[in-house]
């Protein structure tokens, strides 16, 4: 039985290699530092002078005002939208189905992806297809997914699903094979269980791939969800876009753009949130 | 009961990409006693690391047999726990969650197998850091916690494959010093594998020094330095001439 003798080891606790390398700098980065609030300012500068300039080239009038619109006219577009309440009726439609979307495609890859991890003969048989489907332009299926599945909610989670599987497929595979030989070893040493390995080993290391691509997975599911929306429903940002291309509004497409970009910043952020709030980003 | 490790008859061939055969080990007799701490040392490929995992159950030798006292080695077990050159800590676990590993998996935590965990990161002055990341400590630190994390099920023999191959000089030192105290205190069985002769002669009772293609035992010489061994024996006239005359044999092998 060993007893704690914290006298024992100080010596070679305290080296001065140990502290060296203890800490992770910032220094090793290749380029030459700057002032923080540098980046700061010009990250407050910049869409100002982008406004500037875009108001510069309206008055200008180089280029219609159906090409580009004045800028507050995109801001009165984006608030009668808002405040009438006409707009709120495609945002819910857009975020409904974005959400579902998400929610099909990981699961589906979850599945999927842990069905390739576990058996060799599903990888071998099928990997050739999924390379196949993954390399496909997927949205040009969207018109044929309207024929399928009609006219509404169902082909925007197809095609949003469809988006979101692949990243989050390839990185559940990846996750729960790419496992140190070591450490496959290490479990072996103490006795694990298969049950153990994967509970212990295989789905921590596969959550640390996954949480980076639930990102791209939210976008291509925002994204695949508005081709749906562009192609055939009567609802949604996307067909709210198309509307208001058709009838020359332009300040409104650029409204419902802006509305688009919050949505995608706002899912960025609550992925960030929740990989924070777990410790499998590590 | 006497739990000495016989290696008797060992062979190990591996099957090679064109099907041919690969011979790793060919031929290893050795009998290490209880308490006994032996030193593999030898170039790469001549297959210290395989003898190491037939010793912990990992691999099947393709003939012969390892016994421990009476009973043939058929797989992993508590007798035995492993160090690898790697600290292969889960990145995702903290430092105590990663040495409490053996107890998540053998029938849970309690407060005597976490008392024992604190109390063993104390002895390698990782107290202060139970609670941070693999990713945040220095390699050695890593390394030291992988040690405790082998100590966890008080094995009575450990295998230490090249555990500190990775580090500098300075690190290894500390290192070295801090497994002979350990070994001192606890007198287990240790067989650890490494390519560095100052190291095997300031830790072992024995080196068995090994040659390559296939794997085998050229011979194994005594280190008949005083024990305990101080840190400053490293400056020893006598530590130097073994260090020279390992040097010597090994000659012989590359």
């Amino acid at each position: 039985m060993l007893s704690p003798k914290p006298e024992l080891m100080q010596p070679a606790v305290h080296s001065a290699a140990d502290k060296a390398t203890a800490a992770v700098t910032k220094d090793d980065a290749m380029e030459r530092g700057h002032p923080r609030w540098l980046a700061v300012v010009l990250a407050i500068v910049l869409p100002i002078v982008v406004i500037a300039v875009w108001q510069f080239v309206y008055d200008a009038k180089v280029v219609s005002p159906l090409v580009i619109p004045r800028p507050l006219d995109v801001v009165t577009a984006l608030w009668s939208g808002l405040v009438d309440g006409v707009w709120w009726r495609h945002i819910a439609a857009t975020i409904q189905a974005t959400v579902l979307a998400f929610a099909v495609g990981f699961l589906a890859a979850i599945v999927v992806g842990s069905c390739f991890a576990f058996s060799a003969l599903a990888r071998e048989t099928l990997y050739p297809y999924i390379i196949a489907i993954q390399s496909f332009p997927k949205v040009a299926v969207a018109p044929l997914l309207v024929v399928w599945l009609g006219y509404g909610l169902a082909p925007k989670v197809a095609i949003g699903g469809l988006l979101a599987f692949f990243p989050i497929f390839t990185s559940t595979l990846a996750g729960l094979l790419e496992v140190d030989r070591d450490e496959v070893d290490l479990f072996k040493s103490v006795r694990a269980r298969w049950y153990h390995q994967l509970r212990y080993l295989r789905i921590p290391n596969a959550l640390s791939y996954i949480f980076p691509a639930l990102n791209v997975a939210a976008v291509n599911a925002l994204l695949g969800v508005i081709v749906g929306e562009l192609v055939g429903t009567d609802a949604g940002l996307g067909y709210l876009i198309s509307q208001k291309s058709f009838l020359g509004d332009t300040a409104g497409v650029f409204g419902v753009l802006t509305l688009l970009a919050l949505i995608g910043v706002s899912m960025f952020v609550l992925i960030r949130l929740a990989e924070r709030a777990t410790k499998f980003s590590r | 009961m006497d739990r000495a490790i016989t290696i008797s008859g060992v062979d190990k061939t591996y099957v090679g990409r064109q099907g041919q055969a690969v011979p790793a080990l060919s031929g290893m007799n050795l009998h290490i006693g209880a308490g006994e701490f032996v030193s593999l040392l030898g170039p790469s490929g001549c297959g210290k690391s395989t003898l190491l995992k037939i010793i912990a159950g990992l691999t099947r030798p393709s003939a012969g047999a390892i016994r421990i006292g009476a009973d043939s080695v058929s797989g992993p077990s508590d007798f035995a726990s492993l160090v690898f050159q790697k600290a292969t800590l889960l990145r995702w676990r903290t430092i105590l969650d990663n040495v409490l590993l053996h107890a998540d998996i053998h029938g849970g935590r309690n407060p005597e197998n976490i008392a024992l965990a604190r109390s063993l990161l104390d002895l390698v002055g990782l107290g202060a850091f139970t609670n941070a990341y693999p990713d945040e400590l220095s390699g050695g630190m890593q390394q030291r916690a992988a040690i405790v994390r082998a100590l966890m099920s008080r094995p009575e023999l450990l295998l230490m494959d090249e555990p500190f191959g990775a580090l500098d000089e300075f690190t290894r030192e500390a290192l070295n010093d801090m497994v002979l105290r350990l070994w001192e205190e606890e007198r287990k069985t240790v067989i650890f594998v490494t390519h560095s002769v100052a190291e095997a002669v300031f830790l072992s009772d024995r080196i068995v020094i090994m040659g390559a293609r296939p794997g085998r035992i050229i011979t194994v010489m005594d280190v008949d330095l005083p024990r305990p061994r101080p840190e400053n024996i490293r400056t020893a006239p006598e530590f130097y001439q073994l260090v020279a005359k390992v040097r010597e044999v090994m000659g012989g092998t590359h």
